[in-house]
């Protein structure tokens, strides 16, 4: 018996998806290419307007940019025909009783089927940057297109519902979804970001970690590459290190931060002291130095156009390869940041933590919000269900 | 409810709310917070089934008829379940099967063999059920080379012979059927009054609201006749329609 309402289901949604992929493109010259062809079409207006024309600086920017935008597009073409789902389907609600949240299954599924076709996009662009699928994608894919999955459930099976009562929302919606969409970092890396506010903009916006969670998959990219308070181990031991005059990577180090330009508005143009250098040579103890340092670090990375390598200093380091490899790239910009944080990582490697590439933090907050999602959804669809025949 | 009962109302109310809160637009809402949130209990509402009591015996034929707006079609949609009594209770037995109107369960763009997969899922069929009664289906339906191209290129009296077609062989139990036949041909309606009798002698309960009284006398063994969401009288066909023809002289007179 309940083998048989199994297979039910699954059939049911199996006809659905069916019919939504059917007439998607039906009448269409292009058909099925519009699959790709659409989120690409969206992802070269934005590399033109901010690659080309706000000249964002980073090398990999296309990469970068559809390895945010897929996932998101998914998301937000599933939220905004959600509000069709059951008011699109009013003849057959008024009639037939099914369980109508397959309905909003088939719809999310069927942006889901799209979001895979999209996937082999990515791939070209990957190898195209030189990066390739670790084994490691054989289960974090599943888990994200999981977590996604329910969460742009949760919120459709939401709006779909509250459709029915309260039509102007289909109109709120797309205001909502734009405005979402410039909140979440998928055209602009979240170090833009300021850093008090970081946080709280990768945590509290669900998409804003599951789109970090899809970049560090196929890029191989942390959240973010700043320098914070809580990834220095060590202090103490990090201040000893800069301040040792023998240390060539140290002395260089110093060098940079010597001539870090904080931009001071009574001496435009003029090259001031630095504070982290002026503490330091004051001799001033670990814990005051700290501050200003990750924040001299943190300015040097981004705003100068040089990686805070030098080869005389690092002669006798002997940088691995994958870092060769990425000088060897001639970083600018935020690949910069990146790059200047995995040197700092290898020259200080007990005072200086190493970033994880895939944040499991930024996984398991997407996931919480997924279930908030599910939950408020289902309590809403549930408590409103037996009044759907009336209401569309 | 006794075994041979397949449909049970018990004083049954259905209202409807003729507003809600979106209905009022912004500007009133505004301006009418305060008496709208005094009299949400008193909103105005239509009483579409007024303490109806009846039983459909299983194997019957059971026909409703009545003037536009007398209920028929709500009660229907309380014996379907997708509507929700005021109160009252609504009690079925056995899978029931709604002949779905013109369009409602189909889409225009796909072809007619796949709205027959989709309509025969969507009522309860699995996949695999559908697909061997596939050439049936399309056989009874006397579409032909049709059954390829798109619904939206269809006449309305096609789509409603493969609308009947695909009901016909769900197996169901308990059919409604909610004046859908009168866009086919001639011939098709015959066709599906001698499948309706066809059911009759099998066992399959029928409830069959229509305004083509004859169709009504010819297949139904006990008729209810509906008025402004009550009911009349329930009795042998011939006096149902008699009261029912009675009823509209007495209107116009």
């Amino acid at each position: 018996m309940i083998s048989k309402t199994i297979q039910y289901y699954h059939d049911l949604i199996h006809v659905l998806v069916v019919k939504e992929f059917r007439i998607r493109y039906k009448s269409t010259f292009l058909g099925y290419i519009w699959s790709i062809l659409q989120p690409l079409a969206f992802a070269l207006v934005f590399y033109a307007v901010f690659k080309v024309v706000l000249r964002i600086p980073m090398r990999n920017f296309g990469l970068y940019l559809i390895a945010g935008l897929f996932p998101w597009q998914w998301f937000s073409n599933s939220v905004l025909a959600s509000n069709q789902f059951f008011v699109g389907n009013s003849t057959l609600i008024k009639k037939v009783r099914f369980p109508r949240s397959f309905l909003v299954v088939a719809g999310v599924l069927n942006d889901l089927i799209h979001f895979v076709i999209s996937v082999p996009v990515i791939l070209v662009f990957m190898f195209w940057h030189h990066r390739y699928p670790t084994l490691s994608w054989v289960w974090l894919l599943p888990l994200l297109v999981a977590i996604q999955f329910l969460f742009t459930y949760g919120l459709s099976l939401l709006v779909a519902t509250c459709n029915l009562f309260f039509r102007d929302l289909e109109r709120l919606m797309t205001i909502f979804t734009l405005l979402w969409f410039y909140l979440t970092p998928i055209f602009y890396p979240i170090d833009m970001v300021p850093a008090r506010f970081r946080d709280a903009y990768l945590y509290g916006n669900p998409m804003a970690s599951l789109v970090a969670c899809w970049r560090s998959i196929f890029l191989s990219l942390p959240p973010s590459s700043m320098l914070e308070t809580e990834d220095i181990k060590d202090p103490a031991s990090l201040v000893a290190k800069l301040r040792d005059p023998r240390d060539p990577v140290s002395r260089h180090l110093r060098e940079r931060l010597t001539h870090v330009s904080r931009g001071d508005a009574s001496r435009p143009n003029a090259v001031v002291q630095a504070e982290a250098s002026r503490l330091l040579d004051a001799g001033a103890p670990a814990d005051e130095v700290l501050g200003p340092l990750i924040e001299d670090l943190n300015w040097l990375s981004q705003n100068s156009y040089w990686t805070i390598y030098e080869p005389q200093a690092y002669r006798d380091v002997g940088l691995p390869k994958r870092i060769q490899k990425l000088l060897a790239e001639q970083p600018i910009g935020f690949d910069l940041v990146y790059v200047n944080r995995r040197i700092l990582e290898f020259v200080y490697p007990d005072e200086i933590a190493r970033t994880p590439t895939f944040s499991y933090t930024a996984c398991l907050v997407a996931l919480g919000w997924a279930v908030l999602a599910w939950l408020i959804g289902r309590r809403v669809y549930k408590a409103m269900e037996w009044r759907f025949a009336e209401s569309v | 409810m006794s075994k041979d009962v397949a449909v049970r109302f018990q004083n049954v109310t259905k209202y409807y709310y003729l507003d809600h809160l979106g209905s009022f637009g912004v500007k009133n809402l505004i301006l009418h917070l305060p008496t709208y949130l005094r009299e949400r209990r008193q909103r105005e509402r239509f009483c579409a089934l007024d303490d109806v009591s009846l039983e459909i015996l299983k194997g019957e034929c059971f026909g409703i008829i009545g003037r536009n707006g007398s209920g028929k079609s709500t009660t229907l949609g309380l014996i379907a379940g997708v509507l929700k009594p005021t109160s009252g209770e609504v009690e079925t037995r056995g899978h029931i099967c709604p002949l779905l109107e013109l369009g409602a369960g189909f889409h225009p763009e796909l072809s007619g063999r796949e709205n027959i997969l989709l309509n025969g899922v969507l009522l309860g069929m699995t996949r695999e059920q559908v697909m061997g009664k596939m050439d049936d289906i399309i056989a009874f339906s006397e579409l032909g080379s049709f059954i390829k191209r798109p619904i939206r290129v269809y006449s309305s009296g096609m789509v409603a012979r493969l609308g009947f077609s695909v009901v016909v062989h769900l197996n169901p139990e308990i059919l409604l059927i909610d004046e859908v036949l009168a866009v086919g041909d001639e011939s098709f309606q015959e066709k599906c009054l001698h499948k309706m009798q066809e059911f009759r002698k099998v066992g399959v309960t029928m409830v069959y609201v229509s305004h083509s009284l004859q169709s009504v006398r010819s297949v139904c063994n006990r008729v209810a006749l509906m008025d402004a969401g009550k009911l009349i009288t329930i009795g042998e066909p011939d006096a149902s329609i008699e009261r029912y023809y009675h009823r509209l002289h007495e209107l116009q007179g």
